[in-house]
């Protein structure tokens, strides 16, 4: 065997060992490389997709009818209508969802495999109703003597305006009869599933679940099929809602008597399952409101001169009678089998005042009672979140 | 240590087949990443035709629901009155009245200065309007007695009942002094 007898050899060694050490470490850090710049795309790509999902609830505020069914590539099931189309070649899948009270918008976007959902909500639009001083689904019938109605902005009648009695005499700013019943009354959803809704089972089983989404400190929940007299008491002061409710229809009634609101920016609405007589009615701190829901008649008397302001609701008949002096009603009177004035030397005078404030909130109580007519979407959501 | 010029020559060989690699790599993966980044601004892909909610639900957002308890009525000064206890004449009104909004002392608030305010009336102003009253529940009693079960004259007759018990209680307070 040879002997080598010089190192020639290892300058091919070393530099082979050098040459696997550089290339070690070039892959390493090409790996490396790789890696973070693998990281950044989808950190790019899911970034992406978040503003192009937005950008598809953008699309869809600025036209809310898009996802309506019969629009071109829109399908629904279920109460749900979606529609699959790109952006920028980038997949969209955006859908709606419109219950009683909130109408649901989503938007999944998908780019490089990566998706992304964002859900809005916006309230259901107030109902048609909302923007009427007087809404009758049936007649109204002005009599006594001497007796004068003024009504501003909209009064919206299904049956007729009579009157009737020794110098009466009534002025509508804006007055529509024959109107249909969809404008001026407000249903009750079939809330107890039994395939009927507007029952008196659906408006005991809708204000129950009303009721049960505030805070119990907000609400006095009365069960008791005796008349309820409720006076000024500073106990009410932080109440939204009045909630009495009797056994069966025309049970439980309620008489408020004088004012039971004298807290600024107090917006309670008192609901009964019989009737309501607000007597002598005076709301006159501060942007305070009552509003009535009764499921029989509303009757409001007054011996001296009153003011009222908030949303009066009479699933049969709102009734204004023994007024004996100058009184004020500011809000929307809604009435869905008519509403009667009758008064004795007197002058009631009815003004609009917009129900809704600027969030798109009904007065408590109202929350998901829309009338037939009412749809679309308010301009601003009320709630965004990723989901 | 020495190196012959063949071993340098394949090392420089090695160094570049390497850069060269690693740099097609990079690039590749960089060209990727700028098609994602200048996009077609053409919707090419076919809109699907029968499309159908069947992609990542809607999630209903559910309200806090709290248990509903009865509350006790008089614990917000609300006078609860069974059938048989609603006064049915002026007198049993007039106590009421007496013990709702006098006793409470509810017209001692100051909250309720403005709302009286509003109602002042003079003597004669304020004994005109209680005497339109008087006429119209002398009308309703002639009308129940002719016919007691007269459902419409016992309503009405029980609200002016109440308002004329109303007007009783607040007299002292919106009347205004005579100068």
């Amino acid at each position: 065997m040879k002997r080598l007898n010089n190192n020639k050899g290892m300058a091919l060694i070393t530099a082979y060992f050098v040459l696997s050490t550089l290339i070690t470490l070039s892959v390493g850090f090409a790996y490396s490389s790789i890696n973070e710049l693998r990281t950044a795309n989808r950190y790019k790509d899911s970034t992406k997709s978040f503003w192009i999902a937005e950008a598809a609830i953008n699309d869809f505020i600025a036209d809310t009818n898009m996802l309506n069914s019969g629009q071109p590539n829109v399908g629904c099931e279920n109460n749900i209508c979606a529609k699959e189309y790109t952006l920028n070649s980038y997949e969209i899948y955006l859908q709606k969802q419109d219950t009683a009270s909130v109408r649901y918008v989503s938007a999944l976007a998908t780019v490089g495999g990566i998706q992304r959902q964002i859900q809005v909500e916006f309230p259901a639009n107030p109902p048609d109703v909302f923007d009427n001083t007087i809404s009758s689904g049936g007649n109204i019938a002005l009599s006594g003597a001497l007796a004068v109605l003024e009504v501003y902005d909209k009064t919206r009648i299904t049956g007729t305006f009579t009157k009737s009695g020794i110098g009466t005499s009534g002025w509508f700013e804006d007055k529509q009869q024959g109107v249909s019943s969809t404008l001026t009354t407000l249903k009750y959803p079939d809330s107890n599933n039994n395939g009927t809704s507007d029952e008196f089972n659906d408006f005991v089983e809708f204000n129950r679940d009303i009721v049960s989404t505030y805070d119990p400190a907000e609400v006095v929940y009365i069960q008791s099929n005796s008349t309820q007299n409720i006076v000024p008491n500073t106990q009410l002061a932080g109440v939204k809602i009045i909630y009495v409710e009797g056994t069966s229809a025309g049970a439980g009634d309620v008489n408020v008597i004088f004012n039971a609101t004298w807290q600024a920016n107090q917006n309670i609405t008192v609901i009964s399952t019989g009737t309501v007589n607000y007597i002598q009615p005076l709301t006159v701190a501060t942007n305070s409101r009552l509003n009535t829901i009764a499921w029989d008649d509303y009757y409001e008397p007054s011996i001296l001169y009153s003011t009222h302001s908030g949303v009066t609701y009479a699933h049969d008949l709102a009734t204004f009678r023994e007024v004996f002096d100058y009184s004020i009603s500011d809000g929307s009177v809604i009435g869905n089998n008519g509403m009667t004035a009758n008064e004795v030397v007197a002058h009631k005078e009815f003004n609009f005042t917009n129900p809704v404030d600027s969030d798109g909130n009904v007065p408590p109580g109202f929350e998901g009672l829309v009338g037939e007519s009412s749809g679309g979407y308010v301009s601003t959501p009320s709630a965004w979140k990723e989901i | 240590m020495k190196m012959n010029s063949k071993h340098a020559v394949l090392l420089v060989i090695a160094l570049i087949l390497f850069t060269n690699l690693t740099n097609r790599i990079i690039n590749a993966l960089i060209t990727q990443d700028s098609k994602i980044i200048s996009p077609q601004l053409t919707t090419a892909k076919p809109i699907p035709t029968d499309t159908k909610p069947s992609k990542r639900k809607i999630i209903q957002s559910e309200k806090k629901r709290y248990p509903l308890v009865p509350d006790d009525p008089a614990k917000y000064g609300i006078i609860s009155q069974s059938k048989d206890e609603v006064p049915r004449t002026q007198v049993g009104w007039d106590l009421f009245m007496e013990k709702a909004i006098t006793k409470s002392k509810v017209l001692e608030d100051e909250n309720a200065n403005p709302a009286l305010e509003k109602m002042k009336k003079t003597s004669e102003e304020f004994q005109t309007r209680e005497q339109e009253v008087t006429k119209q529940i002398s009308l309703f009693e002639k009308r129940l007695e002719a016919n007691p079960s007269d459902e419409e004259a016992q309503e009405r007759l029980q609200t002016l009942y109440m308002l004329r018990s109303l007007g009783k209680t607040l007299k002292d307070k919106v009347v205004a002094p005579a100068p």
